[in-house]
Formats: structure tokens, sequence, C-alpha cells
């Protein structure tokens, strides 16, 4: 069986990035197939622009957005700045049950979602690998914290991220840069907080923004943050981690990456005599032309559901059901975080202390409940991210008022406020899953994502807790005109799943083959030359945000297979 | 590519207005305020009639509008930014055709609001009359269903469009485009007025 490259990547964002990177730098011919357009770094960003050089206030024409992207355009980082990032959902059809919506926000291009996230970066703790099997949801961790610590401080000290050493241990510290300090809001909420509850703490954000470039990041072009906080426009200083800024060009400067853009996975070659896949079958989005490609080894790195739609359309007499999917696992336990609660208040006091330069920073508070706190009936935790500020002109939105008046107070910064955002766990659910719709396809005739995702007691209970938490919180800070981001008056606050677009799951690792798809090294059990290193491969989504875990855990998963491809095995 | 005003919290009005008048003299009272960036610019054009989507007339209520909303004081007021060239940009470009209805009936309502009261359109009302007008339109638009329910978007959009000009932001508020460092805790009279964000 002849290969075209040792290694095919399906995906180029945050995971796909990685491998590329670990197998290129190995000496490894790889090939990283992507079905978005081609991103330059640097080239097509529009971060330079002023407000006043975003047409149209940065928004998307009405009609545009309405007829390209219904779901798309709800999302924050979905602007005219940052809309070559994002598919056009007319072009990507997904199917949900009417009365489940799931929104599912895409980013298609080279560099993928790596360019938008929002660069928070926080590492799982112990307890996060252990709870599925204390309380029974999900099946348990094949790996335990231990495992992956190594392969954390791999990653971190090659993307560069800041924060502050707090010996925490449901959070661990990372490999840090200087953190972005807290500006005089945050410093007056942390003491407060921290005074009235005792189990909690208000720590300096994390995130992948270099203020220390190494030397491995200047050689890479990449610096420190200019604090603009354009970041999901992208950014020309590099100064943030992307497969564009980082882990593409760490790869390209080996010799050994190919990278083939606008290029759309259908499904991968399953080859019965041998056992092992053999590469995989991609649409030339240009002009719908059909092509395969092999090569020795295939990681998934395409995004969850993506990844979850590619296996479960590679059918073949051995695995109808989709390619490594013998448990029929495949497509199920799909997960999310579950967010939109919250609250906020106006801090008093500081009226003649303020801030300059625009930090992409901020404070999080990690989880506390079931870990320095027992004592409420709810399953696992949630933590929140949030920032003080003094809101600007914007803020006239809210308050009648015109003319030399108006102007008059809008010429000095609004009341210090707080904004307290939950993140919290979503419990594995079986009936949670992506299945392909039996007659509705794209338009290279692939079967399009059928998503049935529902929030059950559990979240309810953390979305109802957490904002109670978060009012108090800030009441304790002492601010006033708290109000909480809940509807006690509606049965469902917070979003609809999907919104954390922290999608995790449908090819969960497991020890037992019959009841996951992947082993303890994201090696698919049923075909040893197939790994899924990216979202689909999680187990339960602990509270944290997951893109640090996904590529601690591809480095990981590619640091096994190098030494599989080295004794010839695969 | 920060444009730095003088230093210091100890700007006058009237130094503020005199600064930014010798810039427009400087660059001979047109094109780009401040020689930063590219060809375009969101500094109005001296003539008006290049509009793409209001009609003459429906331009300068337009205009007058959005000046009592943002008036000139001691910086440029809505018009002096340029504002009412974004909004027809605006309507032109972004607005859907419901959207667009929506103001053109509010244009047509406040004038006829006019006319009732004054016997006269809204431009051609005296500008105590028609301050007065657009300050009760306003208070309503914020009570509920009272009011021009429509007035409350347009002004918001009006406001935006200011401070997310080149002189909103950067002459009445404060401005950075590579702010190239972060200071967590500064004295305000340090700034001396609000940034363009938040």
């Amino acid at each position: 069986m002849s290969a075209d490259f040792d290694v095919i990547v399906v995906g180029s964002g945050m995971t796909g990035g990685w491998a590329a990177k670990e197998f290129a730098e190995a000496g490894f011919s790889v090939a990283v197939i992507e079905r978005g357009r081609n991103i330059r770094h640097r080239t097509d960003y529009k971060d330079f622009e002023p407000p006043w050089k975003l047409p149209y206030l940065d928004r998307i024409p009405q009609d545009e957005a309405a007829r390209d992207y219904p779901v798309q355009s709800t999302l924050y980082a979905v602007r005219g700045s940052t809309l070559q990032y994002w598919i056009r959902d007319s072009d990507h059809p997904y199917y949900t049950p009417e009365d489940r919506p799931f929104r599912w926000y895409q980013g298609y291009s080279l560099g993928g979602r790596s360019v938008t996230w929002s660069r928070r970066v926080f590492r799982w703790g112990p307890q996060d690998f252990l709870e599925n099997s204390r309380d029974g949801h999900g099946i348990d961790w094949p790996i335990r914290y231990e495992d992956l610590a190594p392969w954390y401080s791999h990653v971190e000290k090659f993307i560069g991220v800041m924060g502050t050493y707090e010996n925490l241990p449901q959070l661990p510290d990372s490999e840090f840069q200087a953190a972005m300090p807290l500006n005089c809001g945050e410093r007056v909420l942390k003491e407060r907080v921290e005074q009235a509850f005792p189990t909690r703490n208000v720590i300096n954000s994390r995130g992948a923004h270099i203020t220390e470039p190494t030397k491995e990041q200047a050689e890479l072009g990449r610096g420190a943050c200019r604090y603009r906080n354009y970041c999901d426009r992208g950014c020309s200083f590099g100064a943030y981690f992307s497969s564009l800024s980082a882990t593409l060009p760490a790869a390209q400067r080996t010799g050994n990456l190919t990278i083939l853009t606008d290029s759309l996975v259908e499904s991968v070659i399953y080859d019965d005599a041998s056992g092992r896949a053999a590469g995989i079958r991609y649409v030339s989005t240009a002009d719908k032309s059909r092509h395969e490609l092999r090569a020795r080894l295939i990681f998934m790195c395409a995004s969850t559901i993506a990844t979850a739609c590619v296996m479960l359309n590679s059918k073949s007499e051995r695995f109808p059901n989709g390619i490594a999917n013998s448990s029929g696992v495949l497509g199920r336990y799909l997960m999310d975080h579950i967010l939109g609660v919250g609250a906020d208040g106006e801090l008093p006091g500081l009226e003649d202390r303020y801030y300059a330069g625009r930090a992409p920073a901020g404070i999080y508070i990690p989880r506390y409940a079931n870990v320095t706190e027992h004592d409420r009936d709810v399953l696992r935790g949630w933590g929140f991210q949030g920032r003080a500020s003094r809101p600007s002109w914007e803020r006239a939105r809210w308050q009648p008022g015109i003319g030399a008046d108006l102007k008059q107070r809008l010429h000095q910064p609004g009341p210090w406020t707080v904004g307290l955002s939950l993140f919290g766990e979503m419990l594995p659910d079986k009936d949670n899953r992506v299945t392909l719709h039996p007659s509705k396809t794209d338009r290279y005739g692939i079967p399009s994502p059928y998503i049935d995702v529902h929030h059950g007691a559990n979240e309810r209970k953390i979305l109802k807790l957490g904002t109670d938490d978060a009012v108090a919180m800030l009441k304790a800070a002492g601010c006033v005109n708290v109000r909480a981001r809940y509807d006690e008056n509606k049965d469902w606050s917070g979003g609809a799943p999907g919104e954390g677009i922290h999608e995790m799951g449908t090819a969960r690792m497991g020890h037992d083959p019959a009841e996951s798809v992947l082993n303890r090294w994201n090696q698919a059990h049923d075909v040893p030359n197939l790994f899924v290193t990216d979202g689909a491969c999680m187990v339960s989504t602990a509270t944290q945000n997951p893109s640090l875990t996904y590529m601690a855990l591809t480095a990981r998963a590619a640091d096994h297979a190098i030494g599989l491809l080295k004794d010839g095995s695969i | 590519m920060t444009i730095e005003r003088p230093a210091g919290a100890e700007q006058s009005a009237v130094r503020r207005r005199d600064v930014l008048l010798g810039a427009i003299a400087l660059v001979g009272g047109s094109a780009s305020l401040f020689g930063c960036g590219r060809e375009e610019t969101a500094v109005p054009e001296l003539h008006r009639g290049g509009s793409k989507f209001f009609a003459e007339d429906q331009m300068r209520l337009v205009g007058r509008i959005a000046d009592i909303i943002i008036p000139e004081t001691d910086t440029p007021g809505a018009v002096g930014a340029g504002v009412d060239t974004f909004f027809d940009t605006l309507m032109a470009g972004w607005a859907s055709e419901a959207t667009r209805s929506r103001f053109v009936a509010l244009l047509r309502d406040i004038d006829a609001r006019a006319t009732a009261r004054h016997g006269a359109g809204f431009v051609d009302c005296d500008p105590q009359q028609q301050e007065r007008l657009i300050a009760e339109i306003d208070a309503d638009s914020f009570r509920g269903n009272a009011g021009l329910p429509d007035f409350r978007d347009f002004r918001n959009l009006i406001i935006a469009g200011y401070y997310t000009s080149e002189v909103g932001a950067s002459v009445e508020l404060r401005f950075e485009l590579v702010p190239g460092r972060y200071l967590p805790c500064v004295p305000l009279a340090e700034i001396g007025r609000a940034w363009d964000y938040r």
C-alpha cells in the first residue's frame, strides 16, 4: 500500500496545527487538509483598522445576515472584520429537532477557530478526570491528570500563557509568562469577594497571550501583546496563539508540511485486508472534483461535530455505521459548556481611577462547588470569567438624554462595572448525539449533520445556583444595581446548547472498546492507525475552557503515534 | 499610529476647539483631519447631494436631528463628524427594507409632529422648538410604548456613529490604535476623558 504522506491531519485549527507541528518536527511528511479557504497570517487580517474604517459599525448587512448567517451572526465574534473566519450557514446546513435548537458556530478557514477563540487557558485539575466514575455519569477517563501534566507544560511553553501562580489544587498552574495585572476595580473585587467567601478565589485570567516572548516565539515572528484587544480579527504581532501564528509556521519551517485548503474530507478509507485506515477521500470545493490521499496514519482534528460526521460517513463492510464504531458510541455523548447567565453590577468608588490600554484579560473565579464547598445538591460545578471596567459612550444606549448634556456626560467614563459570566459543566448523556441526516446533503452530496442535544436537570440547577452565587458575590463586593442574567419566569434561562462553542464528545476515550471509540492514546480501538484528538475525544467537559486540554492531548497522542511509526507497528 | 492630543487634562474647551480647527486648516479644510490612515475618511464632504439613500430634504432632516442629539460644542457635533453621511451609508448598505421603512416613517412622523405643533416642517422650525420636540420624543422613547419606539434605535445609531467616527473617538473622546502598554490603575486626571472603549 503506497502512501502519499506519512500522516494526514484532517483540520488545521487548534489541534490540527499541533499534530502537524509534532509530526513535521519529528521528520515525518504531513498533509494538513482544510475544508475552508486559505488565510495568510498578517496579510489577511483586518487588525489595523480603527473603528471609523470598519463599515456599518462593523455589522453584517441585515439582509445578508438573515439570508447567509442566521446562526453565525448571533455570535459576538462574528462581525464584518472577522467574517472571513466564519462559514456561511447557507453553505453548511445542519438540522435539529424543531424544539431543540443547537447553535453551531463553525469556523472553516485555515487556522479554524484557533484564530477567533477567546484565548482562555486553564488546566484541568485531578478531580476533572475522576468525576465520571465518582457520580456514574459517563465512563471513567482512561487517563489521569498526571498523564497530561507534562504535555500541558509542553504546550504552554510553546504557545505562551500569561497568568499568576496560585497553587490551587483544582486549577493547577501553567508554565506562565507575566500576568496582565488586575485593574483597580478588579483588585477591589478580588479583595472583597475572597474576604466574604474564603472558599473562593478571584484570580487573574489566564490566556494564550505573550507578555515575555521566548526565543522560540521570537524566531517564529511572534511578539508581545500591544494591548489593542482586537484579537479575534487576527493579530499581526502574533501575540496570541493561533495555528496561523505559531503551529503551522513551526511545521512549515521543517519542510515536511503540505497544506491543502478548499479540500473537504468526505470519509476515511478503510482497508479490510490490513484492518487499517488507508487514507481519506476529499472533495475539491472549487470544482467538486473527488480525490483520494493515502497515508500511514490519520489524525482527525476537524472539530468535534465535523470529525464525528466524517467518521459516521466512512462506511465499509466491517463498519456499516461508521469507521471505528463497533461500540455504537460514535456520535453520542455530545456535550458543550453551559453559559449565558451570571450577573452585572456597579462598583461604587474609585471614580478618580482609570486605566490605559486594552488588555485582553480580566478575572477568573475557579470552580468551588464540590471542590471547596460541599453544601449543595448539585453535581459537578462551574466557574466564572469576568472583568471590571468603566463603560464609555455605549452606556448612552440605556439612558435617555440628548444634546450638550449628553455629550458632557459621555465625555467622562461611566461608573466601574463588574460582570461575571458562568461557565458550567454539562453531564454526558447518551441521547445527546449527532447523526447523519437520512436524506439531506450539502452541495457536494455529503450527508448533513442532524444534531439532537438538550440540557438536563443538573444543567438547569447549575445555571440557577451559579447565577445566585454571582449576585451574592457582587453584592458582597459592595456592588449596587446588581442584575442577574437569569429570568425567574422562564423555564429555561441561559443559551441553547452549542452557545458555549465548546462542543465535546462523540468519539470518547475509554478503557473498554464496547463503550468507547478511542483508547488512552486517542487511538481508535478498532483501527490502530486512526487517531482523534479534537474535542470529539472528550469524556466529560469539566468547567474550564477546553482548548488547552485538546492541545495537550494532541501532543501526547502524536508522541505516542510517533513511537508506533518509528517501530513500524503502524 | 496613535492619535495623541496635546497631553494632559488641562485642555480647556477653547484649546480643544483651536487644535481641531488648526488641524483642519493645515490640510486645507477637507479630507483627512489627521493625515492618519488611508484615503477614505469619516470627515464629511462639504458638498451634499452625494447621498446614497436619502433624498436631499430627508438628509437635511437627519442632519438636523443628529446635530440636536450630538450638537457642536467645543468639539464638532454629529454633522461635523460626518454622522449624517454615515447614517445615509448605513441605510444604503446595511439596513434591510424593514429597517429603512421604520426610519423613513420615523422621519416623516417627526416632521408631522412639528407641522401639527408649529405649523412648519421640522427643519423650518426655530432651533428651540426643534430641540424641545426631540427632547420630548427622546424621553418618551425610553418610557415603554409611549412616543416613538423607533426613535430610540435611531438615536442610538447616531450616537454610535458619532463616537466611532474619527472625530468622536479621537477628538471628543480618546483613542489609541496600538496602546503598546497596559496601565491597570491610573488617575483619571492623567487620561483626562473617556477612552472610546470600555
